[in-house]
This record gives C-alpha cells, structure tokens and sequence, in this order.
C-alpha cells in the first residue's frame, strides 16, 4: 500500500511537472510568436552578415595561430643558432638534433596554417561575395537610412581590386655551416619560387605574343592609310595663266608634306603597373623601370616588347636560381652520405 | 640628291658610342594602273582623264639613339620615285626625298619632355618639266609633352614652316604654325583590347608671295578669269584644321575619323572649308593574310565660286561646292621573314554626281616590302 502511494504520489508528481512543462511550452510558444512580432527574423542581410562575420573571426583565429607558431619558430630558430656557436660536444650534438626537429615539426605546422588561412580566406571572399549579392538584391527596394546602411556594408564587403603580389625570391645562398635538413628546406622553397617564375615566363610569353597580333594589325592598318595618302586624291585643276584656281596642286602640297604631329619616341613600356611590382625583386631595376613607364605606352609593338624583356629577364634568374639550387642540394647530398 | 645621300650615310653609320638604339630599313617596290592619273575632273566633251600604268619605288631608313639618361633622338630618311612606263602621259615623273629629325628630353620624374623636329619634304619633277605637284615643304617646330597615365598624353608645339610650289613662286608661301594633340585610352579590358581618342588641332598663318586677289565682278555676272582682280597686297590664309579619331584595338583593328579644315583666305576664291570622314577596319585572314577596307567621304565647300578651266575645250566651270568619296580594299600577305606582298584597289568619285564635272577614279596597285629592323621593330 505504502509503495502503491508512493508509484501514485510520484506519477502524480510527474505529471504535474509534464504539465506545467507543456504550459512553459505552450507559454513559450504564445509568446514566441509575440516575440516574433516585435523582434523580427532576421533578414537575408543579416544572416549574410552572420556567415560574414563567423568566416572572419575564423579566419581571425587561424591567424592568431599563425602568429603565435611564427613567434615560436623565430625561438627556436635562435636557440638553433645559439647551439651552433657553441663548442662541438655530445650534449651539444644531441641538444642541436633536437631543437632541429622541432623547428622542422613547427615549420611543417607553419606550413599547414598557412594552408588554413588560405581556405579561410577563400572563405572570406565567398561570404562576402554571397553577401554583397544579397545586398544588391535588398537595394532595389531599400529607401532612406536603411539604404545608407546596405551602400555602407556593401564597401566594406565589395571585393577589392587583387593586390599586385610580389614574387619573393628565397635566400640562395648557400650556408656552409647549415645542415642538410635546412638545406632541403631552402632547396624545396627555391624549387616553389621557380615554379612562380616558370608561370610568369608562360604568361609573359602569351602576352607578348597576343600584343604581337595586335601590333601585327596596327601595322597593316597603318600601312593602309598611307598608301591612301599617297592617292593623292584631291583633284588637279588643269587651269590656265589665271590664278583663280587657287588650291591648284597645293591640296597635294599640304597632304604630302609631313605633318607635324607626334614623332614618338617613348619609351618601350610594360603593359601593367602590376607586373612590375611583381617582378620588383626578380629582374634589374632598369627593366622594373621600364615595366613602370609602359602603361603610358598605348602602341601594342611597345607593349610586346617589354613583355619580351621582362620574360627574358626572369628566364634568367630563373636560369640563375636553378644553378643555386642544385648546388645547395647537391651540399645536402654530401652532407648526407654516409 | 647628293645630300641625300650623305644624309643616309649619315644615319646608317651613326657611331653606336652615341647610344644607338634599334634601327628600321624599308624597300618597296610596286605597279599600278591609275585610271585618272592626272585627277582631273571633267566635263562632258572636254578634256577626258587618262589612264597610265606606272611603277612606284621608296626606300626608309630610320634610326634611334640616346643621348644620355634623358635625351632620345630619332631620324628617318626616305628617298622615292614615281613613274609612268608607258602612254604618253608626261609631267606625271617624280622623285621624291623626305628628312625628319627629332629629339626629346624629358624632365623632372618623365611627366614632362622637350621636343625639337625638323622635316623636309621634296618633290622633284622628272623630265625637265615643273609638274603640278612639284613641291619642297620644310619646317622646325619645338614643342612640350605631357604624360599621364595610362596611355594619356598631351602635345603642344610651335614652329615655323615654308612652302615653295615649283611650278608656281606666287604658291609659295612661309608661316606659323601652332599645333595641340591630345591622346588618351578610354577603355581598357582585361584580355587588352582598348580604346584610343585622339583629338588635335592646328593654325597656320600663310604668307605667301603673290598678291591676293579681290573680286572684280558683279553678284550676277557669270565667273570668268577676269573676276579675278590682283591688289597690291601680299595674299595671307589662315588655316584651322580640328581633327578626332577614335580607334579600337583588339583582334581587329577599327578606326573612325573626323577632320575639319577651314582656310580662311585673304585673297578671293581661295577659302574654303573641307569635312573628311573616315572609316577603316584590319582583320587578320589567317594563315598570315590581313585585310584592310576603308571609305572615306570628302565634302569641300567654297565660300567664293572656285572656277575650274579646261585647256581643250577653254571654257570654266564655277562651282560652290565639291564631293570626292571613296572606298579602297587592302589585302597583304606576310611572306616571311622580311617580306610582304600587297595589293590594293581604291575608287573615288565625285558623290554629288553634279551635271558640271564629273571625277572618277580607279586604282589597282601590287606590290613587295621588305623590311628589316634590328632587336626590335617598335624603335621610332
């Protein structure tokens, strides 16, 4: 009986608390709906902003990583130095293999952050694109302050122009007191940085020979209005002792004779202001400059022609730096034999 | 001819310790069959136009060089002939000789830049006769360039220019001149095909060295020769010519034209005001082929009567106005190497079609070049 009353007070208990849940609830959904009318969902714009914002604290985060690993390889790398200095013994050798191994472990980290960050970023660009849409979308019917706000959000937002990248050349010199696994590393960063020189050779040599066509053309088209001016189409007049007619072969006078306009002696130019910045660090200063003063240039035989430098200028360093390369490995490789 | 000569070897020879640059040799050799070739407008049952096939020949030499970090130089010297080899057509042989020099310096950050030129164009006449266009036309002018960016410049210049007319002293004529040129690439897309405008404008003052003429006839008297009444003073034009072209360059090439040239003359029947229109394009063919067609139209207004005379038949046409349209086609084949072949047909007419005169005009012309430039062909 005792445990009867017991089973009933509890199942009594039980349900009061179910109910008083379902009042909650059904509390909660009454008011959800009042909530919802003074709080309203939240637009297309916002959730885009919130897909924003969670790609840029993300992406803030793996920055934050990359920090703190670059902070701890620049220890390490000068606790590796301070090791070097110091007299050649057994602790010392063991103490060096290891703090090399774990400036190995942190640069292969490095590298793997530097991966992510890249994603985020991509992550970034792909929201804020998606949110720049989204705002597109809302401005066609948006007035007054709340149009001011989307224009606001969409600079922020709006992709800006792609930054001329700068081609880092790697140290090439090689060390003699390094050791092999720095030397493989600075082997595998001259390998990535000659590959970035093969693709700008590619692209240069593309575009100098797509300014070739182009210059191909203006020189027919030129050649054709000169050959029309040598028409000399303006008519004779076959006129007597009088001077009445008085443009009398002179009309010939004034098309033959050279005109005075440009006699260009610009410089060859490069085609972008961008590929001179890239190629800042790569080839001499005398063609970087060049390549700055070439989008002054319209003339596309101009344009071909820097092109053409600049290629045979990083084919050279490319050439250079492949030389550099295979010295440093081949210093690995003795370091390594047995 | 023999400072010509000494002008080319004078450019060929320029001592590469001068800072040399690239340098740019052209010959060209061709036939043609004009079938108006003393351009001449005609009236029904006078003078007819001939037709004469004739050879025409140039040869280009162009060279550039520096003159330390700031000064670049250019020269090119072209010598040329034209002759009609067979017909009894005369007065139509000529030889021709052409200099330009020109020099830049740029300033301060290569915004701003000095410019000198000097040209001289002449035209002797072969066969002992002083033909119509026999012509010498010189000139110096000193100017300044600005540059922006992106393909947008600007020029101004100033000089002097004279002209003699061999077969006529009272033509020749010696003046100023004041020019304005602006260039500037309106539009740019990413795989670089782009869009130019050029707009420039000159003004010459001419004074010539025969008398201006007045006009000695009454409103209704019909022009004659004797309308033309010399003064005691000296003739004076000042010419105005505005010009714009906008050309785009892509996998095509298309220009449109537009020119204006009003003379202003102080001597009667000889101010005019002329429109030129131009529309061009160049296609590449394939296989190395390009074709170039063009039509042009050019209506000439005169504010006094312009009188037209015919030696066989001795009468005059006064006209106030004037038409010479025309199209051509251009084909070429590069050949390889330094060659290129070419051929080309133009026809111009008198597209008024008036009763008075009527023009027409066929040409057919073929052709080889040569052409050979040293490192690179874009030298000046």
């Amino acid at each position: 009986m005792l445990f009867l009353g017991l089973v009933m007070r509890a199942s009594i208990l039980a349900l009061a608390i179910c109910l008083a849940g379902s009042a909650g609830v059904a509390e909660a959904q009454r008011a959800r709906p009042a909530a919802s009318r003074v709080g309203q969902a939240p637009t297309p714009v916002e959730r885009a902003a919130a897909v924003v914002a969670n790609a840029e604290a993300a992406r803030a985060q793996v920055v934050a990583e990359r920090a703190q690993l670059a902070r701890r390889y620049e220890a390490e790398l000068a606790e590796v130095d301070q090791l070097k200095r110091q007299k050649p013994s057994w602790r010392r050798d063991r103490a060096l293999r290891g703090k090399l191994a774990s400036s190995l472990e942190t640069a292969r980290a490095l590298d793997a952050v530097a991966a992510r960050l890249k994603r985020a970023d991509a992550d970034v660009v792909r929201a804020r694109a998606a949110a720049v849409v989204t705002i597109d979308q809302a401005l066609i019917t948006a007035t007054g302050p709340r149009r001011v706000e989307l224009e606001r959000r969409r600079r922020v937002w709006a992709p800006a122009p792609a930054a001329p990248r700068k081609i880092l050349i790697p140290d090439e010199r090689l060390d003699p007191l390094a050791d092999p696994e720095e030397l493989e590393l600075q082997a595998a960063a001259l390998r990535d940085a000659e590959a970035e020189l093969g693709r700008e050779v590619a692209r240069l040599e593309q575009q100098a020979a797509r300014y070739d066509r182009m210059a191909a053309l203006r020189r027919q088209h030129e050649r054709a209005e000169e050959l029309a001016l040598r028409d000399e189409s303006d008519p004779r007049r076959i006129g007597t002792t009088a001077r009445g007619g008085g443009n009398e072969g002179l009309a010939a006078a004034d098309d033959g004779a050279p005109a005075p306009g440009e006699h260009d002696l610009s410089d060859p130019g490069l085609d972008s202001r961008d590929l001179a910045t890239a190629l800042a660090d790569v080839v001499d200063p005398s063609t970087v400059d060049a390549l700055r003063r070439a989008e002054r240039s319209t003339d596309p035989a101009a344009r071909a022609a820097a092109a053409r430098r600049a290629r045979d200028a990083v084919r050279a360093r490319l050439t250079t730096m492949r030389t550099k390369r295979a010295a440093i490995e081949g210093r690995a490789r003795e370091l390594r034999a047995p | 001819m023999r400072v010509v000569a000494a002008l080319v070897a004078l450019v060929v020879a320029a001592p590469a310790a001068a800072g040399a640059e690239p340098w740019r040799a052209r010959v060209e050799v061709g036939a043609e069959v004009d079938s108006n070739v003393r351009r001449i407008a005609v009236v029904p049952g006078g003078r007819r136009a001939e037709t004469a096939p004739l050879v025409r020949a140039l040869a280009e030499v162009r060279r550039a060089g520096a003159a330390g970090d700031r000064t670049r130089w250019a020269m090119r010297v072209s010598g040329g002939s034209r002759a009609v080899v067979a017909g009894g057509v005369v007065g139509e042989d000529l030889l021709i000789a052409a200099v330009d020099v020109a020099g830049e310096r740029a300033g301060p950050g290569d915004d701003v830049s000095a410019l000198v030129r000097a040209t001289h164009y002449d035209v002797f006449p072969v066969g002992g006769e002083h033909g119509a266009r026999a012509f010498a036309s010189s000139g110096v002018d000193l100017g300044v360039r600005l540059r922006g960016g992106a393909g947008r410049t600007a020029t101004v210049t100033g000089g002097v220019r004279r002209l003699d007319y061999k077969p006529d002293p009272d033509f020749d004529w010696t003046g100023q001149v004041a020019a304005v040129r602006v260039s500037d690439e309106l539009w740019r897309a990413a795989d670089e095909r782009w869009l130019e405008l050029t707009a420039g404008y000159r003004v010459e003052r001419r004074g010539y060295r025969g008398r201006a003429f007045t006009d000695g006839c009454a409103p209704a008297e019909p022009r004659t020769p004797a309308c033309f009444v010399p003064t005691r003073q000296p003739r004076t034009d000042l010419q105005h010519v505005g010009a714009v072209e906008l050309t785009y360059t892509g996998d095509a090439v298309l220009s449109a034209g537009y020119q204006l040239v009003l003379n202003d003359s102080a001597s009667f029947g000889s101010s005019y005001q002329r429109h030129r229109l131009s529309l061009s394009v160049t296609r590449g063919l394939g296989a190395r082929w390009f074709a170039t067609a063009t039509v042009t139209g050019q209506p000439d207004r005169f504010r006094d009567p312009l009188l037209v005379t015919d030696d066989l038949t001795m009468t005059f046409t006064s006209i106030d106005d004037e038409n010479r349209s025309g199209a051509a086609v251009r084909v070429a084949r590069t050949l390889g190497g330094s060659w290129e072949l070419e051929a080309r047909y133009a026809f111009q007419a008198d597209a008024s079609g008036g009763d008075d005169l009527r023009y027409r005009r066929h040409l057919v012309y073929a052709g080889l070049t040569w052409e050979r430039a040293t490192v690179d062909p874009a030298a000046p």
